[in-house]
């Protein structure tokens, strides 16, 4: 990195996801903007930099979970004082959409809403359906919203069942081809998604977002 | 060994909460209910409260619960009773006077004793688990365990309290009941083993738990299902989990608010809706798994202090309590499991809980163990021995002996020694034995020891069958929901 007037003020920007630093990191923006640095530049080398050196971090298990939750929403603030000014139609580079959703009986969705944060840390555009969704908000979210992951998240014996539900609506409306289906929740386990015909299972929120990234890689 | 739960009163008490501290997590949770309030997916719970004045807005499902509905609803629930078992000798007495142990539920996996593998649990685990804890005297009450895999999914807690109506003499729990109709069916069964409905309310055999969703909201099915029990006079554990750093603040003081808010909540409406109903004050709190977001398992120093403070709230309302104690995210019998089922239990035993609740499970409460269970026992029993501390007075003290036996004397001849011998806690797992007796004997490890006892114990004991016909009824009964299931969801009526 050189020391030109634009490298600091990027850098400044990366150190403010890296620190946390939620009180400065708009000043930050406004600042760099203000200065003519380059807005696409300023996310990519500068924000965007800061939460992959941080979820490095937490992949290695030295980072605490809040910690890049925060990451994240330092990163978000930012990221919304400079989007305003990139030039129409810039592809900011996402790895694609993901939808979630807690299966229907069920309300148990803490674990559904890490895996969310995680994704979209990761940067996965998460569509959260949220609880108690029925067969129907799946199959037509995976219709109209062309995910390239659907996930879904059950607690109880009793409400895991309806996973495979899902799975056989979406093949009977053909769409099944089209998306990637994981799954988790305390009661799941490798072998559960292997007997209803899913594509993986995740154990926790980062087991699901190496497996997520592994599956957009591959496609 | 006694056939019955231990009745052991404690000597020893830890508080974890200063008098000021109590109150004002106290006054914290009025705030959070009257302010804040809940979310209660029942259309019943929310309407009871409606009718009793409370704010209620049936499209967010939010109330706010007053001040003076939560203090009317301490007065209502009776402060000691008994949880019953099949037989009158194995009544649990609730008293905040006495300390008692419970298994766990409900897991979806088993180590098969034979083979040693992990697999999908059935039913015929809930009832060797059944019998195993029939047998040891150091459980008081029968939780299912593990959830019969093998059946349809909406008939599981039916099965669990089959297998363990029909293996057991204590008392039996019933968890993740999620749906009011279920209830209906097991306060059906309950009361068919006891001799009716009225005889149910009078010995409740079986109790039920009802988890709270951290933070601050009631399942409608689970409530459906408590009000449902609580009606029939079956106890209902007020469950609460805090996780702290997820679905509760990283701080034990806002966890503890919240989860008390909770259990006030919940004991408002069952007892605006059935006044007096028997309630248990279940406080199974624990920081979140930091790296992971995941569950962070029940053994941790901060599971003690949120439980013990969970305790210490429910001695101020005088509520039964049935704290989370045993719990560990341990994959495998070993060092992990052993220092966290003995760190959350002893503390819960010293803060004075009534039941203790965990025994033999892995992975955080999903994976049975037979092997474990037996280690959990031999660990509640020493609980239960040391909270009981010991008496001081001239028969204890035995001086004259002492002057008799005098210096370099040995007190293994003495008649004092013969009659006081048996006080002393007998482990039946832990070896003692020096290294090449041990050795020499076939170097047993301590998991071996468990596989070899729980073996014995299902070869050796019959729990005093239900009568026949009894049994026959239970099974049509619970043929009749599978042929018929009832709608499984939160969302049944609206």
């Amino acid at each position: 990195m050189s020391d030109s007037g634009e490298d600091i003020r990027i850098e400044r920007l990366k150190d403010a996801v890296v620190k946390y630093d939620l009180d400065n990191v708009e000043a930050l923006a406004r600042a760099a903007l203000d200065a003519h640095v380059n807005p696409l530049a300023a996310i990519q080398r500068g924000l965007a930099k800061g939460i992959k050196e941080v979820g490095d971090k937490y992949e290695r298990g030295d980072a605490y979970l809040p910690e890049l939750v925060m990451a994240a929403t330092v990163m978000k603030k930012g990221v919304a004082i400079l989007e305003p000014h990139l030039p129409e139609g810039t592809d900011l580079g996402g790895l694609g959409k993901v939808v979630l959703g807690t299966v229907q009986g069920d309300i148990h969705d803490i674990g559904k809403i890490l895996v969310g944060t995680i994704l979209g840390t990761s940067g996965f555009r998460v569509i959260d359906l949220g609880v108690d969704v029925s067969v129907d908000r799946f199959v037509e979210a995976v219709r109209n919203e062309s995910p390239k992951i659907l996930g879904m998240s059950a607690l109880m014996t009793t409400t895991m069942v309806n996973m495979p539900e899902v799975i056989s609506a979406l093949a009977s409306e053909g769409l099944r081809g089209n998306v990637v289906v994981m799954v988790g929740g305390a009661p799941t386990s490798k072998e559960w998604a292997k007997e209803v015909g899913a594509d993986a299972h995740a154990g926790d929120a980062v087991e699901a977002s190496s497996l997520a990234k592994g599956f957009v890689k591959e496609g | 060994m006694s056939r019955v739960g231990f009745d052991t009163e404690r000597k020893i008490q830890l508080k974890v909460l200063t008098k000021e501290e109590e109150d004002a997590i106290h006054w914290a949770s009025l705030n959070i209910l009257s302010k804040t309030g809940m979310k209660i997916y029942s259309k019943s719970a929310l309407q009871t409260l409606k009718d009793n004045g409370v704010d209620v807005d049936f499209g967010t499902k939010l109330a706010k619960i007053p001040e003076h509905l939560v203090a009317e609803g301490l007065k209502r629930f009776p402060k000691a009773y008994n949880l019953c078992g099949r037989v009158k000798e194995n009544d649990v007495r609730l008293d905040g006077r006495h300390v008692y142990f419970s298994t766990d539920a409900t897991g979806v996996a088993t180590y098969d004793l034979e083979t040693g593998e992990k697999r999908g649990s059935t039913k015929e685990d809930v009832k060797n688990a059944a019998i195993i804890s029939d047998y040891l005297p150091g459980i008081a009450v029968f939780n299912p365990c593990v959830t019969p895999l093998e059946v349809p999914p909406h008939t599981h807690t039916l099965h669990e309290l089959d297998a363990g109506l029909n293996h057991t003499e204590k008392h039996v729990m019933v968890e993740a009941v999620f749906i009011g109709a279920e209830a209906e069916v097991e306060v059906k069964m309950s009361s068919l083993v006891v001799g009716g409905e009225k005889e149910l309310k009078r010995r409740p055999i079986i109790s039920s738990i009802m988890c709270c969703i951290f933070p601050l909201t009631l399942d409608g099915g689970a409530m459906d299902a408590s009000m449902v029990f609580a009606k029939a006079g079956v106890p209902v554990h007020l469950m609460s989990m805090p996780q702290a750093g997820t679905s509760g603040p990283a701080t034990l003081a806002g966890c503890i608010a919240i989860n008390n808010a909770e259990i006030l909540g919940a004991n408002t409406i069952l007892q605006l809706a059935s006044p007096g109903a028997p309630v248990l004050y279940s406080t199974v709190g624990s920081p979140m798994d930091l790296r992971t977001g995941g569950y962070g398992g029940g053994g941790r120093p901060e599971t003690a202090l949120l439980n013990a403070a969970g305790v210490q709230l429910s001695k101020r309302y005088g509520m039964p309590s049935s704290p989370g104690s045993m719990g560990s995210m341990a994959k495998m019998i070993g060092p992990q499991i052993g220092h966290e089922h003995t760190l959350v239990p002893l503390t819960m035993a010293l803060a004075g809980g009534d039941l203790l609740n965990g025994l033999g499970m892995l992975e955080g409460s999903k994976v049975l163990s037979f092997e474990q269970l037996m280690i959990d026992h031999e660990i509640a029993t020493a609980v239960l021995r040391l909270i009981s501390g010991f008496s001081v007075n001239d028969e204890t003290l035995s001086l004259p002996m002492i002057d008799r036996v005098g210096p370099r004397g040995n007190f293994l001849q003495e008649p004092h020694t013969f009659k006081h011998m048996r006080e002393i806690w007998d482990p039946s797992l832990s070896d003692l034995r020096p290294y090449d007796v041990w050795r020499s004997s076939g170097a047993e490890t301590m998991e071996q020891v468990a596989r070899r006892k729980a073996k014995d114990i299902l070869t050796k004991h019959k729990p005093v069958p239900l009568d026949q016909s009894v049994s026959k009824q239970l099974s049509a009964i619970i043929a009749e929901v599978e042929k018929k299931p009832f709608h499984i969801g939160t969302s049944e009526n609206w």
